[in-house]
C-alpha cells in the first residue's frame, strides 16, 4: 500500500516523466525556439556512443518529447528541423545513468532563413499541405503501364539527415562555408542550388511531367528544367559538365531508377562540395497518389569516402501551380562573412 | 527504485551536426538577427521581384529628417502562395515594420512583421487562413 502511495506521489510530482526500468533511463523535456516558444513536430534523435544505436521521436504540439527505456550510457542528441527556420542542433556526450529520468530541455537557435515574410517555409508548407485535398485514387499509370509520377510536388527534407563521410578537404570547405554564413553559396549569385532537383522545398515546389520516353522536372530556379531520358539512350562518352548533369532512367518493376553523371564541380550539396566525378542515383517510388519517395545516393570518390544517402519525401500539392522565377533583382553586394 | 531529475545535461557542446540540404537564403550573411529595428513610415517603392521582394519606406525622425529604409521580403512566389499580391502594399501607405538590421550597417533590414497602420492588419504573413488574418 505504501509503495503505491509513494509511486502516486512521484507521478504527481514529476508530471508524466517515464519511470526508468532497472539499468535503463530516459530523456524527456521541452524543445523551444529562439523566442522561448515551444517547437512542435521537432524530430529528435539520441545516438548511443556505445554501439551507435539510434532512438528517435518527434515533439508533441506543446514541444514536449520523451525518449524512454534507453540503456545507461553516453548519447549524442541532435535535432535537424526541416529547412530552414532553425539551426541544426547537436549536444554531445550526454551521460545517462541507470534508473535516471534526465530532464533535457533543448533550445533551437535561428537558422539561415529565419522568418522572413514570404520565406517562412514551415508555416507556408503547412498551409499548402492543408489545402492540398488529395483525392483517394490509385496511382495513375502511363501508357506503358508504369507509374505516372506527374504532378506538382512539395519537398520535405530528410528528418534525420545522414552526414557524409567527407574527405578532409571537403569537410574543411564545408566548415568554412558555414563559418562564412553561406555568403558564397550558389543561390547568392542566382545559380542553381539543390541536388538532384533544385528548389523543390518551400516556398518553392517542383513539377514533374512524365511521358514514357521522358521525365521532365520543372522547378523555380535556374535553369528551370531537368530532363531524365527514359528512351534507353546511354550517357555521352564525354559529357559536357553541367550543374545538373546528364540523367537517364530505367524501370525496376514500379521503381524508377535514375542515373546521372556529367556534373561540374560548382554546385553545393548542402554545405559540401563535390567534384566532376559525382555520380547520383535516384530511386523514385510513388507508394500512393499523394506521395513520392526519392532515395538518393551521392557517390564521389573525390569528395566522399563512401556513398552518401538521403531520402526525400515529396507531397502532392495539386492545388498549386509553378510560378516563373527569374533572379532579376539580386542584391548580393552587401553579404558579409564572419 | 527512485527516479532522479537533473535540470541540465552534463558536458555539452553546440556543434553544427547537419545543415538543410537546400539553404536557399543566406540570412546570416546579410542580416543580424540580434539587431532588431522597428520603424514606421510611408511606402515609397515596391519591388515585386525574385529572388526577394523589397519595399521602401520614408522614416521621419524627431528632428524632421527623412531617411529611406529598404526592407527585404521573401520570394514573391512564396508570398503569392500565402495569398498576397503585388498590390497588397501600395505606395503612400503607412506601415510599421519590425525586422533584423543588415550587417553592412546601411538603411536596410529583413522584414519579419509588417503592420498596416490604418487597420492593424499584418501583411505578408503565411497564416493558415491566408491574407487578412
Amino acid at each position: 500500500m505504501r509503495r503505491h502511495v509513494f509511486a502516486a506521489c512521484v507521478l504527481l510530482a514529476f508530471g508524466g516523466f517515464v519511470f526508468a526500468q532497472a539499468g535503463r533511463g530516459s530523456f524527456a523535456g521541452v524543445v523551444t525556439g529562439p523566442t522561448g516558444a515551444p517547437v512542435p513536430d521537432a524530430p529528435i534523435q539520441a545516438k548511443s556512443q556505445q554501439g551507435g544505436a539510434v532512438v528517435r521521436t518527434v515533439t508533441s504540439a506543446d514541444g514536449r518529447y520523451t525518449l524512454a527505456s534507453l540503456p545507461a550510457g553516453t548519447y549524442d542528441i541532435s535535432i535537424a528541423m526541416p529547412c530552414c527556420a532553425f539551426q541544426p542542433f547537436s549536444r554531445q556526450n550526454v551521460a545517462l545513468q541507470a534508473g535516471q529520468a534526465l530532464r533535457l530541455d533543448l533550445r533551437l537557435e535561428e537558422g539561415v532563413s529565419l522568418n522572413t515574410l514570404g520565406d517562412d517555409p514551415g508555416t507556408l508548407a503547412a498551409l499548402l499541405r492543408n489545402r492540398a485535398k488529395i483525392p483517394s485514387r490509385l496511382v495513375p499509370r502511363l501508357s506503358n503501364g508504369k507509374p505516372d509520377l506527374s504532378g506538382v510536388w512539395l519537398a520535405n527534407e530528410d528528418r534525420y539527415p545522414e552526414e557524409p563521410s567527407a574527405l578532409p578537404w571537403a569537410a574543411a570547405l564545408a566548415k568554412e562555408r558555414i563559418g562564412n554564413n553561406f555568403k558564397d553559396a550558389p543561390h547568392t549569385r542566382c545559380l542553381p542550388e539543390g541536388l538532384p532537383i533544385p528548389a523543390s522545398d518551400p516556398p518553392f515546389m517542383a513539377k514533374l511531367v512524365h511521358t514514357p520516353s521522358l521525365l521532365v522536372a520543372l522547378f523555380e530556379d535556374a535553369p528551370g528544367f531537368r530532363q531524365i531520358f527514359l528512351d534507353g539512350r546511354a550517357h555521352p562518352a564525354d559529357p559536357n559538365p553541367g550543374w545538373l548533369g546528364h540523367a537517364v532512367g530505367k524501370w525496376d518493376g514500379d521503381l524508377l531508377v535514375v542515373d546521372t553523371i556529367g556534373y561540374n564541380d560548382k554546385s553545393w550539396i548542402g554545405r559540401y562540395p563535390h567534384t566532376e566525378m559525382l555520380h547520383v542515383t535516384e530511386r523514385y517510388r510513388r507508394p500512393d497518389f499523394g506521395h513520392l519517395e526519392i532515395r538518393v545516393t551521392f557517390e564521389d570518390p573525390g569528395a566522399f569516402s563512401k556513398p552518401w544517402n538521403q531520402t526525400l519525401n515529396w507531397d502532392l500539392v495539386p492545388a498549386e501551380e509553378l510560378l516563373e522565377y527569374v533572379c532579376e533583382n539580386n542584391k548580393a553586394d552587401h553579404l558579409v562573412g564572419k | 527504485m527512485r527516479t532522479t531529475l537533473a535540470v541540465a545535461a552534463t558536458a555539452f557542446g553546440l556543434v553544427l551536426a547537419a545543415v538543410p540540404t537546400f539553404a536557399h537564403h543566406s540570412f546570416a550573411a546579410e542580416f543580424d538577427a540580434g539587431k532588431t529595428v522597428t520603424l514606421t513610415g510611408a511606402v515609397t517603392k515596391i519591388e515585386w521581384t525574385n529572388p526577394h521582394a523589397w519595399f521602401y519606406i520614408d522614416v521621419t525622425d524627431e528632428s524632421g529628417k527623412i531617411a529611406n529604409w529598404g526592407w527585404e521580403l521573401g520570394s514573391p512566389n512564396g508570398l503569392i502562395r500565402a495569398g498576397w499580391t503585388r498590390n497588397s502594399l501600395k505606395v503612400g501607405t503607412v506601415v510599421t515594420v519590425e525586422g533584423s538590421r543588415s550587417r553592412d550597417g546601411g538603411n536596410t533590414a529583413n522584414a519579419r512583421i509588417v503592420i498596416l497602420n490604418s487597420t492593424g492588419q499584418k501583411l505578408f504573413a503565411a497564416s493558415s487562413q491566408g491574407p487578412g488574418r
